[in-house]
């Protein structure tokens, strides 16, 4: 009876032992930095350039810290334009001779930002290309906000 | 054996189990450092009297960055061409690249630009006509980096 009840006891404390010495290993896994948020958009730059069909251009801009950004297709000009016309916008990192994108949508003209995201530090590019649907040479106008 | 004779053993088995459960996460290891050798990329192309060119590529670990313009022809197949070129080193900025250091450079063995300790991050080559083109011709330029 004697050993019984030594025997539990003992389990009990070293069953407390135990948890509170792994606890500690248990605490310090768990333990988070917080993550930076995205800085705003402060910095806005315009760009213009000519797209012949079945082209592409791409833009470079700098992102000195890691912040959101917005690239917005403004308006496209030409003659012979076809209804619903768009044109496939992506942002990426140069490379090479190109721009390599990441993220590549398919875009109409507008004054609401179309491809949109989180980036940076660094230096990122915006890439417009012609989605098949060009049948002449265009003039495409296009910005991009970031930090 | 007595009674607690077995008391006195499972309690040195438990704690050797203790020991021995809490040690796993007190074992560590030092990360192990990777290096890599220097990356070759060429930048290959025809320049047209008048015109320029670009090419990007990453450095991924700071380093030495040396740019060589290592060959000037007019054709493929055809003879060497000593013509000036104007090569460039620095950053993709807006439609083109903004060298932060360049010359005017015949092809040669040794590279015509360096850089010893480059960052991390995005670079740019770009060839330009200096003004001494008279004719398109095909260049090879060698980039070693980090």
């Amino acid at each position: 009876m004697f050993a019984s009840r030594l025997l539990c006891v003992l389990a009990c404390v070293v069953g407390i032992v135990c948890l509170t010495a792994c606890d500690k290993n248990a605490s310090t896994s768990t333990t988070t930095s917080p993550s930076s948020l995205p800085a705003d958009a402060t910095i806005n730059e315009s760009f213009s350039s000519a797209l012949n069909v079945n082209g592409t251009f791409f833009y470079s801009f700098s992102m000195a810290q890691f912040g959101s950004v917005a690239i917005t297709l403004t308006n496209i000009t030409g003659s012979d334009l076809p209804d619903g016309l768009t044109l496939n916008v992506g942002i990426g990192r140069p490379t090479g001779t190109t721009c390599t994108p990441s993220l590549s949508l398919a875009a109409s003209p507008g004054d609401t930002p179309q491809v949109t995201g989180d980036y940076g530090p660094g230096i990122f590019c915006v890439v417009i290309s012609d989605s098949g649907l060009l049948t002449a040479p265009v003039k495409v106008d296009a910005s991009v906000a970031h930090s | 054996m007595t009674a607690i004779t077995r008391v006195r053993m499972l309690a040195v088995a438990l704690a050797g189990l203790v020991a021995v459960g809490c040690g796993k996460s007190s074992t560590t290891t030092s990360p192990s450092t990777t290096t890599t050798g220097p990356s070759t990329e060429y930048f290959t192309g025809t320049l047209s009297p008048t015109t320029s060119s670009f090419y990007s590529f990453t450095v991924t670990n700071q380093g030495a960055v040396s740019v060589t313009l290592a060959s000037e022809t007019t054709a493929k197949v055809g003879p060497a061409v000593s013509s000036p070129i104007a090569l460039g080193l620095g950053v993709p900025i807006g439609f083109g690249c903004s060298p932060s250091s360049s010359a005017d450079v015949s092809p040669g063995l040794s590279a015509q630009l360096t850089n010893p300790s480059s960052a991390a991050g995005i670079y740019c080559v770009s060839v330009a006509d200096p003004g001494t083109l008279s004719a398109d011709v095909i260049f090879v330029v060698r980039i070693v980096h980090t």
